[in-house]
């Protein structure tokens, strides 16, 4: 009995190696070969271009370094913003706390495109909220940029929407592990909120801060869908690498693409595995000379704002911001829907309505109908496919050593840029290497795995390890359970929760993901990047309505996320 | 059927000396308790026994059979763990009956019987609460329940009792031996809790370090304790060092700090040597006068059973004594005589005296 | 010395009454200790003199002053907590010096309270290591450290011995009361250990769920318990049901079950009472002559004998039914499993109360 339990330990082990290796590492890594073997081709398309010279690099190089301002500067406000949202989240009671966690979620799921879109609608557009204030225009012009730094406003919001959840819930959840017996030490010893938070978290929370802003940097790098969308002419690295696909620059997306590729694992890997090492606050952020005059100084001044009129106020604040941006363009764009339904309401015509551009000689109705299906039907197979890729990974990164580098290279594909994965996708499956399949269906449900794991694994880990799943199945295992029982019975009916919440998550990620699906879509065209065709054929009306219906699913689905996960937080 | 031996168990982690040679017989229907402080690899040697762990060197023997090679699910033991593991997403009676179901028994007979260990437990009408609805004594006996139903003849205690209220422990314990005795059951039960062990056990193991220091009845434990940390751990004995003067065949006579005692215990000792001897504060009477040891009453503890004083002789050392009587002051001279029967010798400790009280008291 | 006062404080949480009601004064350098079961809302109460929680409603005065919605920042308090929460990232002198500093007080005034404080304490030499590095009972003195090194008189403990190993416990107990009135402070200490309470407390307040059962010193809640419940929760008693046979002023006569008679001093009874008895197990005295009929035994068979290293514990059923424990000194005459005995009550020292309208183990029970 013993071996052949081991026997069939093995085979799951295998597959779940190749299955993983195929599936989700090596698209992340593909993109790597293409330079490499096309070494010549690129040489020649971007750095000794006989037509333009190395134009093609400088080109790269500005893309760049606009795309790192504007993370950075993302990242930055993050922080700001993402820290006391963390705490509201993660220590205190108040009516709306549900809500605010839904809505801190749901920027992770939104569909990008149709987010995109919407945010255009709201702040740029005379549709949008300035009509509230009696403007014929927007509140901003697409073109508007924030003084001294050169970044669009649009952009910068749209950036920091998207991100903000990876800060806010590496944060969160390192709080909730932290015991409040440390602050409340702290408060009994004669400190202020203020103080505690230097003296006491931050020491502990430095590497989920860290890692929560590693992670969404490189979100912001890869954002792609939204920021096809909102940049216009400035060009982000991500949306360049597309643009340039579509443009024949082959040989300068790909090499951009990988650029962005290895910043990717270069910054992720490397932070995510130090982090998991450092364990026991090895990591200090340099720390003001304890009781110089300097922290005196300090001190008062944090007794100052620690008052709690401003710190609610700051808090209010905050939430504030976050509701603007989140839910302002959803409710613009239902609005809109509403308004645009059966005539246009600036000349009253009928013929730019929605009701016309879907039934009448445009006939966007059974596109979109198709498009529909192409999406539910690739985000239903991979989100199942993933489930079962999931689970035996979960296991594989408890039980072994070398599982804590799986976990941080889970972390990539979460955050890669996808258009670069689209490309890596296509060249790994196309004619170019493998030869099996052609951009279509199938490849959009292998790409869609490649970001579907790591989410379904993330959210079940994080049950695994909140809820003391060993010691069950060691009692199990005394009272006489056999490996098989103690999955079937105690671990799987634990896990449950983490599996569907993380299937709901990549479920409705994968219907809203649009910059890894335009590559590799070929005739098979999902909802997401239907929204992108019509808002460049200029299709307004037909753009509003499937925008406002993706993103209505994608609410539905954190509804239902929701639902599920209240089930379980006795 | 339910004999265990442990035979050279020992366990390392990375360079933790987790358990040394551990050496334990325990006989059908036997309640044996290993007692020591926390860190001495009581969890460890449970998990060992279990098939949770695999120790590095050594055998164990259940009915005679070797199991080493045997997972957790065929070994035929039990095990309750010290935060009881009440499977969360199950009903009382789900958890109770888990035992049996996985062991292949119809379903509805596996509830059958749970419902009857349930209702020895008085928690019949509990059974369709989930764990987390019922109080910490509740949840104690429904993983006792869980554990008991099972058919295991070896049941395997980790520390049940610690989650518990002083008062409700002190009621439960004897429960506990009483319930476990009824049903025939054999049991290994670990705990840091002397008055616990005393108890519950037929036998009691010390251990420290990794180590068995003394096996034997509650009683030889405490009145003949082989070595300075038994004697330490179990008692509030009185300890102090001494050398030894002269070896006799009816006792040995050491001299600490310039008084000399008799002792009626005969040691592999000699002349020379430093031993520490062991009195009781039980054992100290106080004489009118002309006692061999006078000192100084420097405080006295007062406690609802009787009195403790803290005496200081003069030859500096500190003592505590136990008296019924009253009336003693502070600064009062007394006059101490002890039984020659009552003065314990011990080998000195490696380290010395005060490295061995520390540890006792945990503070190394 | 700060004198710490609670006016009619309740505090509910959701559907469970924590708190009702609860009236009482600390006086200045009193070691008080606040004993009851779990859940008896003995944590909560703790936690509202100290501002982590605040009250629905009444008031708390501390030194006269009304802090109850003052945050635990601006009181001088210092606080003990169970999982001695020292911060982990600190070494010790950084745990005890965090008061100090985060009270902008003068360094060098704090640096000498601090050493001295350190030598009472005797963890002088554990200042440069961390807390994962020390044992728990020195980790819980350098957690008292921390709490009192900003001068803070008034020391709050939330079960202060709980995670230590029970051999610590006791010897640390005497430890806590020497530092406490060694440097007079006013301390109060919440546990549900009623022998930790009885040998550290100046006076006790015994809760039971939610509210205060009584406020007395150690002796009186022992020898002269008000009610039954206290009588049991301090130290175990044996209960043993009767009726009053005859009033005769200061004395009544009291018949019991199994029809032997006992004269006791008690007032307020009247013929024809229900009582019970409550005798603890030190005070009984197995009797050796089985001839003479003395009428205030009673005999039984042992049921259960126990060596507990300083007594032996005897479980007696009696020849009504009932189960007597009765703990002895360890002498010679050791009785086994299966013998027959005869024990007596020593009438001074036997407690007599109404017998409990509700039943006996509704009277008793630690959650109403």
């Amino acid at each position: 009995m013993w071996n052949s339990w081991r026997i069939l330990r093995i085979i799951v082990l295998a597959s779940t190696f190749l299955a993983f290796t195929m599936l989700v590492l090596l698209p992340t890594v593909f993109l790597a070969s293409f330079p490499i073997i096309y070494i010549n081709d690129i040489v020649y398309e971007v750095f000794e271009n006989p037509l333009i010279g190395n134009e093609n690099l400088k080109l790269i190089a500005e893309v760049l370094i606009f795309s790192f301002k504007l993370s950075a500067l993302t990242v930055f406000v993050d922080i700001i913003l993402g820290i006391p949202l963390a705490f509201m989240l993660a220590r205190a009671n108040f009516p709306g706390k549900l809500f605010l966690e839904t809505l801190v979620t749901l920027p992770l799921v939104i569909p990008t495109s149709g987010f995109g879109f919407a945010s255009l609608l709201t702040w740029t557009t005379a549709s949008g909220i300035g009509k509230w204030f009696g403007l014929s225009r927007g509140v901003l012009s697409i073109a508007s940029s924030l003084p001294f730094i050169d970044v669009p406003i649009i952009v910068f919001i749209v950036h920091v929407t998207l991100t903000l959840p990876y800060v806010v819930r590496t944060v969160q959840a390192k709080l909730g592990e932290i015991d409040v017996v440390y602050e409340d030490a702290s408060r009994t010893l004669g400190a202020t909120s203020l103080t505690t938070f230097r003296k006491i978290l931050i020491p502990e929370l430095f590497p989920a801060i860290f890692s929560g802003s590693v992670l969404a940097f490189a979100r912001s790098l890869g954002e792609t869908g939204a920021t096809l969308i909102v940049a216009g002419v400035r060009l982000t690295a991500a949306v360049a690498v597309v643009k340039w696909e579509f443009e024949f620059k082959l040989g300068t997306a790909a090499f951009l693409g990988l650029i962005l590729v290895a910043i990717t694992w270069l910054i992720i890997l490397p932070v995510e595995l130090f982090l998991m090492g450092a364990k026991g606050g090895v990591i200090k952020p340099p720390s003001i000379v304890s009781g110089s005059a300097i922290e005196s100084l300090l001190i008062r001044l944090e007794v100052k704002l620690s008052k709690r009129s401003l710190k609610n106020t700051f808090y209010g604040l905050c939430t504030v911001i976050l509701l603007v941006l989140t839910v302002t363009p959803i409710i613009v764009v239902i609005e809109s829907v509403f308004n645009h339904m059966f005539k246009d309401p600036y000349t009253g015509k009928t013929e730019g309505s929605i009701i016309y551009q879907l039934f009448g000689p445009a006939n966007y109705f059974p596109v979109i109908l198709k498009s529909t299906a192409v999406s539910f039907v690739s985000a239903f197979s991979s989100t199942y496919i993933s489930v079962f890729l999931s689970i035996p990974l979960v296991y594989i990164i408890d039980k072994y050593k070398f599982g804590k580098v799986l976990r941080a290279i889970l972390k990539i594909p979460l955050v890669i840029p996808s258009s670069a994965l689209g490309l890596s996708m296509l060249l790994l499956w196309g004619p170019k290497f493998l030869g099996f399949l052609t951009p279509g269906i199938w490849l959009i449900i292998l790409t869609q795995i490649v970001f579907s794991v790591p989410v379904i694994v993330e959210t079940t880990m994080a049950v695994y390890e909140g809820s003391n799943i060993k010691l069950y199945e060691d009692a199990a295992k005394t009272l006489g359970a056999n490996p098989y029982h103690v999955i079937e019975k105690i671990s799987l009916p634990i896990l449950k929760e983490g599996i569907i919440t993380g299937a709901i998550l990549s479920f409705t990620h994968s219907l809203g993901e649009t910059g890894a699906a335009m590559i590799v879509m070929g005739a098979d065209t999902p909802i997401s990047v239907l929204v992108v065709n019509m808002v460049e054929s200029l299709a307004i009306p037909a753009a509003l309505f499937t925008s406002a219906y993706l993103i209505l699913i994608s609410m539905v689905m954190m509804i239902v996320f929701r639902i599920v996960s209240r089930r379980r937080r006795i | 059927m339910g004999s265990l031996r442990l035979s050279n168990i020992s366990k390392k982690f990375g360079r933790l000396l987790a358990l040394k040679n551990v050496n334990l017989e325990i006989s059908d229907g036997e309640y044996v308790v290993v007692l020591g402080p926390t860190g001495a690899g009581k969890t460890t040697l449970l998990r060992i026994i279990a098939g949770l762990l695999k120790q590095d060197a050594g055998e164990i023997y259940i009915d005679g059979v070797r199991v080493d090679d045997y997972p957790p699910e065929e070994r035929n033991v039990s095990l309750f763990f010290q935060n009881f593991a009440l499977f969360p997403h199950m009903t009382i009676l789900e958890n109770v009956a888990f035992g049996l179901k996985v062991r292949g028994y119809d379903s509805r007979e596996a509830e059958k019987r749970a419902l009857e260990v349930l209702r020895l437990m008085h928690l019949d009408n509990r059974a369709y609460s989930y764990p987390r609805e019922l109080s910490g004594g509740m949840q104690q006996r429904v993983a006792l329940a869980r554990t008991i139903v099972t058919g295991a003849s070896i049941l395997l205690l980790d520390e049940p009792l610690s989650q518990l209220d002083a008062k409700i422990k002190a009621e439960l314990q004897y429960e506990l031996r009483d319930f476990v005795k009824s049903l025939g059951l054999t049991t290994l039960h670990v705990t840091n809790d002397v008055e616990e062990a005393l108890a519950l056990a037929d036998r009691i193991a010390i251990i420290n370090r990794g180590e068995v220091v003394q096996i034997g009845t509650p009683f030889e434990i405490v009145e003949e304790p082989k070595n300075v940390f038994v004697a330490g751990f179990m008692s509030d004995m009185n300890l102090m060092e001494g050398i030894v003067e002269e070896v006799s065949v009816d006792g040995t006579i050491i001299d600490i700090g310039g008084i000399r005692l008799k002792s009626s215990a005969r040691g592999p000792f000699k002349r020379g040597e430093m031993v520490i001897i062991g009195i009781k504060p039980k054992d100290f009477k106080i004489q009118e006068s002309d006692g061999e040891l006078i000192g100084k009453i420097e405080d006295s503890i007062f406690s609802f059973k009787h009195r403790k004083l803290i005496v200081c002789l003069n030859n500096g050392l500190k003592v505590q004594v136990k008296t019924d009587k009253s009336g003693f002051e502070k600064g009062a001279h007394v006059s101490l005589v002890v039984d020659p029967n009552a003065i314990h010798l011990f080998s000195c400790p490696k380290g010395g005296l005060r490295a061995a009280i520390a540890e006792i008291m945990g503070v190394s | 010395m700060p004198e710490v006062k609670l006016i009619n404080v309740n505090k509910k949480f959701g559907e469970i009454h924590a708190l009702r009601g609860i009236t009482l004064t600390v006086k200045d350098g009193e070691y008080v200790c606040i004993l009851g079961p779990s859940g008896c809302g003995k944590s909560t109460l703790l936690r509202i003199i100290a501002g982590l929680l605040q009250p629905d409603s009444g008031r708390v005065y501390i030194d006269g002053k009304d802090v109850t919605y003052e945050p635990p920042e601006e009181r001088r308090v210092g606080f003990v907590f169970q999982n001695i929460a020292l911060f982990p990232h600190m070494d010790s002198c950084g745990n005890i010096m965090y008061g100090p500093i985060v009270k902008c007080m003068d360094r060098s005034t704090s640096d000498k309270v601090v050493k001295e404080l350190m030598n009472i304490l005797n963890i002088a030499k554990y200042g440069g290591l961390y807390p994962y590095e020390l044992s728990g009972g020195v980790a819980q003195m350098v957690a008292i450290a921390r709490a009192l090194a900003a001068g803070a008189k008034l020391l709050l403990l939330d079960e202060p011995l709980g995670a230590l190993d029970p051999r610590i416990r006791v010897n640390l107990r005497y430890e806590l009361r020497r530092i406490v009135k060694g440097l007079n402070l006013t301390a109060i200490h919440v546990t549900h250990n009623q022998e930790e309470a009885l040998t550290v407390a100046d006076r006790i307040v015994v809760m039971r769920s939610g509210i205060v059962e009584d406020f007395d010193t150690p002796e009186n809640l022992y020898w002269r318990p008000k009610n039954l419940f206290i009588a049991d929760f301090i130290g175990k008693v044996n209960i043993i049901k009767g009726v009053v046979r005859k009033v005769m002023g200061e004395k009544i006569l009291i018949t019991l079950a199994s029809g032997k008679s006992i004269e006791l001093h008690a007032k307020g009874f009247s013929e024809g009472d229900s009582v019970v008895l409550a005798v603890r197990p030190e005070n009984f005295e197995f009797s050796m002559d089985s001839n003479i009929e003395q009428s205030d035994s009673l005999t039984g068979t042992v049921i259960r004998a126990r060596f507990m290293g300083e007594y032996y514990r005897y479980d007696i059923k009696t020849e009504t039914d009932e189960t007597i424990v009765v703990n002895y000194p360890i002498d010679k005459n050791v009785k086994k499993i299966g013998e027959k005995v005869r024990i007596r009550l020593n009438p001074e020292s036997v407690l007599v109360y109404p017998y409990p309208e509700k039943g006996i183990e509704r009277e008793l029970m630690v959650e109403i």
